[in-house]
């Protein structure tokens, strides 16, 4: 099932080059921004068998927790996850690489977000296709730049 | 000094009106006076649930390398070596700050365990050192339940009383860019949103903390530091003289409050 | 010299043979993005754990590179099939200034 009529405005994961200007402009990044390589747009990726657990409203920006639990589609089996954040200095949160060939696979983590934004779950299969699915979250405080 | 102006009326705005009380996540807090409330009943759901799981709670990492400092496994000399099972430090965390004789001063916990790895084969330097925090978050859950048990001895009780005396002046005296005392925000401004977070009661009962806007654990020292940085004070250093006596004083305005062991905090 | 990464491994659910457990590890490590500056104003220069790998019983299960947006504490919690024969489950990270750790706990059936 596709998502483009979820698809926040501010997506812009295939342009990492505005995303990295932005944050040299603040300047203070001086890590190599990360180029997320996909075949295809997310969001023309079906979500299927993709469940995400994220709270529409984080308590605070330094540590939102995030969940996954994904299911591949009958005869394959799971190669890889990617967590990507497209709002963030360096939006490649997490890519995971599974060994095991197993059907299902349930992760937990805690992410940084420089701003609200959707997180991104992208899985790959043995046959070389992907599904990706989103979820959303409004954040109050950013993780990036806080001094205190 | 049209930017001061401007501070003081958002200030001033927000002081007379009541905000929506918290973060975005609604925090349930109860109608009626909030001035008895742990940091504890200021965090959200999510917060608590990442507190309550060990498995997800990230004090947990603290509290294992204290159990294993305090046995010897770690490295270091073992505290129980003198201590004895921890279960006979139960009452010890309860009754700092305390006056030390010895150094003339008041001192915390942090600073007695400081003083303890002294007598070691690899004395520990640093309030926030990774090993003083975690014996300090061992030593704090050890005690979780029990109430603060600040009792001067005798002969130090006028010196004592002075030390409390010092602290109460300095949580009502105005210091700062913002010209603010602790008493404005933690006595009068109680449930109120400031700076992404929510303004509690400020009661010391969850100490060590680990902060999420810090990323690690830290001592009640730290955070009071945090809070002259946080109204544009002069940043005491760690140890000073006002820090213990401020701590001192919120000990005794949290009496009958119990200690919670270390905690989460935003 | 640098305090210790305080590194953490647990599991939920009884420990059986074919059972599905969450492993759960952490790490204290100060996942310093790059971006944030200290008390001074000078930027906190980037040194991230950037690759993570769990092995069962000296067999790689999962192998995970992290990003700046992973929080300190890290917190990553994945499955880990118990074999018949129980076993051991270690976990080692590496960080940008090349520091290592490893973790490891013995599966009791």
């Amino acid at each position: 099932m596709n998502n483009t009529s979820k698809l926040p405005i501010s997506f812009q994961v295939q342009s990492p080059m505005r995303r990295s200007g932005l944050a040299w402009a603040l300047g203070t990044c001086l890590a190599v921004p990360h180029q997320v390589v996909l075949s295809k747009p997310l969001n023309e990726l079906s979500s299927e068998g993709i469940e995400l657990v994220f709270p529409r409203l984080a308590d605070t920006g330094n540590a939102v927790p995030f969940e996954a639990l994904v299911t591949a589609p009958t005869g394959l089996h799971l190669k890889a996850l990617k967590v990507i954040l497209p709002e963030n200095p360096n939006p490649e949160a997490l890519h995971l690489k599974i060994m095991d060939q197993p059907v299902q696979y349930r992760l937990k983590t805690r992410l940084r977000l420089a701003a609200s934004q959707s997180v991104w779950l992208v899985a790959y299969f043995n046959d070389g296709s992907e599904r990706a699915n989103h979820a959303p979250t409004i954040i109050t405080s950013t993780a990036c730049l806080d001094e205190s | 000094m049209r930017w001061l102006l401007l501070l003081y009326l958002i200030f001033g705005a927000s002081l007379i009106s009541r905000a929506q009380g918290g973060s975005p996540e609604i925090l349930n807090l109860p109608k009626g006076p909030l001035n008895h409330l742990s940091g504890q009943a200021f965090l959200s759901p999510s917060l608590r649930a990442i507190q309550n799981d060990p498995g997800t709670n990230p004090v947990s990492l603290w509290l294992d390398q204290g159990k294993a400092l305090w046995l010897g496994q770690a490295g270091q000399a073992s505290c129980a070596e003198c201590h004895g099972n921890i279960e006979k430090m139960r009452q010890a965390a309860t009754h700092f700050p305390k006056w030390s004789v010895k150094q003339q001063k008041l001192i915390n916990l942090e600073d007695q365990i400081l003083t303890c790895s002294e007598r070691t084969q690899r004395p520990l330097k640093g309030l926030e050192n990774t090993d003083v925090l975690s014996l300090s978050a061992l030593l704090h859950q050890t005690s979780a339940g029990l109430n603060f048990q600040i009792v001067p001895k005798d002969e130090t009780l006028q010196r004592w009383q002075l030390e409390l005396n010092e602290g109460a002046k300095l949580f009502t005296t105005r210091i700062g860019r913002m010209n603010l005392a602790c008493t404005h925000c933690h006595d009068l401004n109680i449930g109120k949103t400031m700076r992404a977070d929510v303004i509690s009661p400020g009661h010391p009962t969850g100490f060590p903390i680990f902060k999420l806007s810090w990323q690690s654990m830290g001592s009640v020292d730290r955070r009071l530091r945090a809070c002259y940085s946080g109204v544009q004070a002069e940043v005491p250093a760690p140890g000073s003289p006002e820090l213990r006596q401020l701590e001192l004083f919120l000990k005794s305005r949290a009496q009958g409050m119990p200690i919670e062991g270390p905690s989460l905090r935003r | 010299m640098s305090s210790p990464i305080l590194t953490r491994l647990a599991w939920t659910g009884p420990v059986k043979a074919g059972a599905n457990l969450e492993a759960r590890w952490s790490a204290a490590h100060p996942m310093d993005s790059g971006f944030r500056v200290d008390d001074s104003g000078r930027q906190i220069p980037k040194n991230i754990i950037h690759t993570v790998r769990a092995y069962l019983n000296d067999r790689l299960i999962m192998e995970a590179d992290l990003g700046t947006a992973m929080t300190s504490p890290v917190y990553l919690a994945f499955p880990v099939l118990v074999p018949p024969e129980g076993g051991i489950v270690k976990v080692i990270w590496k960080d940008d200034l090349g520091q290592m750790g490893e973790t490891q706990q013995r599966l009791v059936l």
